[in-house]
């Protein structure tokens, strides 16, 4: 199994430490009594964080490091504010069957509206993408018509076939059938709808098969008639058409992507729901990011679904990353073969066909040379003959770039130890428990009491993320100005602090520990304070404009 | 793959044919036959221009490749490289852009000849909407049929005085 950590989701981990799991389980008992003792005011914040504990325990490994790291002993307002998380955030966690399941609950109520099998239903919202007021609209406009459209009013389909009526949408067992498709001659089961096209059963299956991905219905190979989630089961033999459903629920999360985001984590099917996003453009105003969490304990951007990454913003974020990938051949290919869906962002790979590109998952149909919307390309193609490549003006100065590139390598190589120091974290993070469990045994300290340690990884943690995006910031900064001044102070101050409380965290005689358990709360505390400060000072920079990216 | 050798019979009886009924395409299809008897994923095919259109009196060979998932996945066609000028076809390269050739439209009842006709006609109709050569779509989205056509001319005559030589 690999998952991410709660900052380094873009390395995977090997978690083959088994002590830790064993200590997880017993940390995690214990933790809700500290909640209780300890903080009785808080009650209602913590134990919507028990809660998930719970539901979440057989993926121990995970809620081990964040359960250690979670560990709330101070939460204070200021806190919130340092972890980038944005107030009046509301979002939920979901997951694709999770949604299915509430769709489902959605036709039963839709039932008695259609007076069609629930079946029925299900095609219906799963042509219009899951969108119940569509769905009505057309349909008090439609009807009939609409089964007709979408393959579910056998009646017109039948009358084409009128000597095959006979087919009842059950597989048979048929002595020398000859299928079209294969064009084998052999006794063998064969479907068919009430159309009467019939194929053999290993045809059926591989065409169902190779369908289900795409979430769309699946109709019969040779007219309109559509399977209906029973009857693909049916030809399967197995229950297949969940696999279509959560395609088709895949398909809708992307397409309604302002509200639902994936957890961008490796491995979680975690989705956040975000209902209100009318806020959203206020906190970009002030260079605020929607930092959201899912039931996994991962944390990522709202907006941009890239890691936590406050001082910068979303926009210094993207650029950083790109800048960091074009090193990369990689990237160039990614640039010369794929774009960017410029309504949805999927990356869209062109392999082949005309210029006229629809987007697999928005549908948004736009000119592969303008990358405009396809709609005025009807009356005026000049305009897409004429793209200038944007190359010529790139090579303005070729001194300037080589300055801007050195001052980039600066800062990377900066951007780079932290994250490497970061992951060295982490597997500090894992000597941690084992820590406390010595410290437990051999000083007879209780669980509580050596909670600090827990408490200290995880501020060291936060500090050296902030610390790291810090350099994207600063590195799109105007340094000649005063404000740039002070916040490279301030990451100095962080970088110490953070390298200070790194080196206590180091110590392995748990006497040691003890005795220096003081040292543990000033430096934390004081890690704290300054990651505070850093991330102010970055959103400063960031308000007065004196950190953009400059093209 | 009993299913392309199945095809290769009932191709090879309906164009032999000269039952318009049987043979629907006389007239359209001149061959269609794999380019070696012995490797049935690799085929060619003649078509003849359609009448009415600035193909009139050429012929063209069609390139077609047929998968080995075929016919759960569409054939590969592709005109000759610098062969034929149309707004839904690449001249360079021969690439056809034509909606039932993409893995998302096709089905599998659907059989070479099939593929072949399609393109026929879409030599007869050509689909302005969403060209793949551009400049040939820019003229007629202008509605300069003539210089369409004209162009069309040119190059196929350019075409078989190169191939004369």
């Amino acid at each position: 199994m690999s998952s991410g950590g709660e900052e380094d989701h873009f390395n995977s981990f090997d978690k083959s430490d088994s002590n830790s799991i064993e200590l997880y389980e017993s940390q995690n008992t214990s933790e809700f009594t500290i909640h209780d003792l300890l903080f009785p005011k808080l009650t209602s914040v913590t134990s919507q964080e028990s809660e998930f504990d719970i539901n979440e325990d057989e993926d121990g490994v995970d809620i081990m490091c964040d359960g250690m790291l979670d560990a709330p002993i101070t939460k204070s307002s200021k806190r919130i504010l340092c972890e980038g998380s944005v107030p009046n955030l509301n979002y939920e966690c979901l997951t694709t069957k999770g949604i299915f399941e509430s769709m489902l609950q959605r036709v039963d109520h839709l039932q008695p509206i259609f007076a069609i099998p629930s079946a029925d239903i299900l095609i219906l919202l799963q042509h219009y993408d899951w969108n119940e007021e569509r769905l009505l609209e057309v349909w008090t406009e439609k009807m009939d018509n609409l089964l007709i459209d979408l393959g579910l009013s056998t009646v017109a389909n039948i009358k084409k076939d009128s000597d095959h009526t006979s087919h009842s949408r059950e597989v048979e067992f048929k002595n020398d059938f000859t299928c079209i498709i294969c064009c084998d001659n052999k006794n063998t089961e064969t479907f068919a709808l009430e159309c009467g096209h019939e194929y053999c059963i290993g045809c059926y299956r591989h065409y169902i098969k190779d369908r289900l991905h795409e979430g769309n219905i699946i109709t019969c190979m040779d007219c309109s008639l559509a399977l209906k989630n029973e009857d693909i089961d049916k030809v399967m033999g197995h229950p297949s058409s969940s696999k279509l459903m959560d395609s088709s629920i895949k398909s809708f999360v992307q397409k309604h992507n302002r509200n639902y985001k994936w957890c961008p984590f490796a491995d979680c099917k975690s989705i956040i729901h975000l209902r209100d996003t009318s806020s959203l453009p206020e906190y970009t105003r002030l260079h605020y990011s929607p930092f959201v969490k899912c039931n996994s304990f991962h944390r990522f951007c709202f907006n941009c679904g890239f890691e936590v990454h406050a001082p910068a913003d979303c926009k210094i974020t993207s650029a950083w990353i790109k800048k960091a990938r074009k090193e990369s051949e990689n990237l160039n290919w990614v640039l010369s073969h794929t774009k960017e869906c410029p309504k949805c962002s999927v990356n869209i790979e062109k392999n082949g066909g005309c210029n006229h590109m629809a987007c697999s998952s928005c549908k948004y149909e736009f000119c592969w040379i303008c990358e405009g919307p396809w709609a005025p390309h009807g009356k005026n193609f000049f305009q897409c003959t004429m793209y200038k490549n944007t190359e010529d003006s790139i090579s303005k100065n070729a001194e300037d770039v080589n300055k801007t590139l050195k001052k980039y390598t600066f800062y990377y190589r900066l951007f780079n130890e932290h994250e490497v120091s970061a992951k060295l974290d982490w597997n500090l993070g894992q000597t941690v428990g084992t820590k406390v469990h010595a410290l437990q045994e051999r000083m007879g300290i209780s669980w509580i009491d050596g909670q600090f340690l827990s408490e200290s990884l995880k501020v060291l943690n936060e500090g050296r993320t902030v610390l790291k995006w810090s350099f994207a910031v600063a590195f799109y900064s105007d340094a000649s100005h005063n404000l740039t001044k002070i916040f490279i102070d301030n990451q100095m101050l962080l970088a110490n602090a953070v390298e200070f409380l790194s080196e206590l965290l180091q110590i392995k005689n748990p006497e040691v520990i003890m005795k220096r358990r003081p040292e543990f709360y000033n430096k934390a505390g004081y890690v704290e304070n300054r990651t505070t400060a850093l991330m102010e000072c970055g959103r400063e920079l960031l308000c007065k404009g004196i950190c953009k990216v400059v093209e | 793959m009993s299913r392309i050798a199945k095809e290769y019979g009932d191709i090879q009886k309906t164009l032999a044919s000269n039952d318009p009924i049987v043979n629907p395409y006389q007239g359209l299809i001149e061959s269609l036959n794999p380019i070696d008897e012995t490797d049935l994923s690799k085929w060619e095919a003649i078509i003849i221009g359609p009448t009415h259109t600035p193909y009139e009196h050429y012929r063209f060979r069609i390139l077609i490749d047929v998968p080995s998932s075929y016919p759960m996945a569409p054939p590969n066609i592709r005109f000759d490289r610098n062969n034929i000028l149309h707004c839904n076809i690449k001249s360079p390269t021969g690439e056809i852009c034509l909606d039932i050739l993409k893995p998302e439209d096709w089905t599998p009842v659907w059989d070479l000849l099939h593929c072949v006709h399609a393109i026929w006609r879409l030599l007869k109709e050509p689909v302005y909407d969403s060209p793949l050569d551009v400049d040939m779509g820019n003229i007629i989205r202008c509605g300069d049929t003539g210089a369409y056509q004209g162009i069309i001319r040119y190059f196929l005559a350019e075409r078989d005085r190169n191939i004369c030589r």
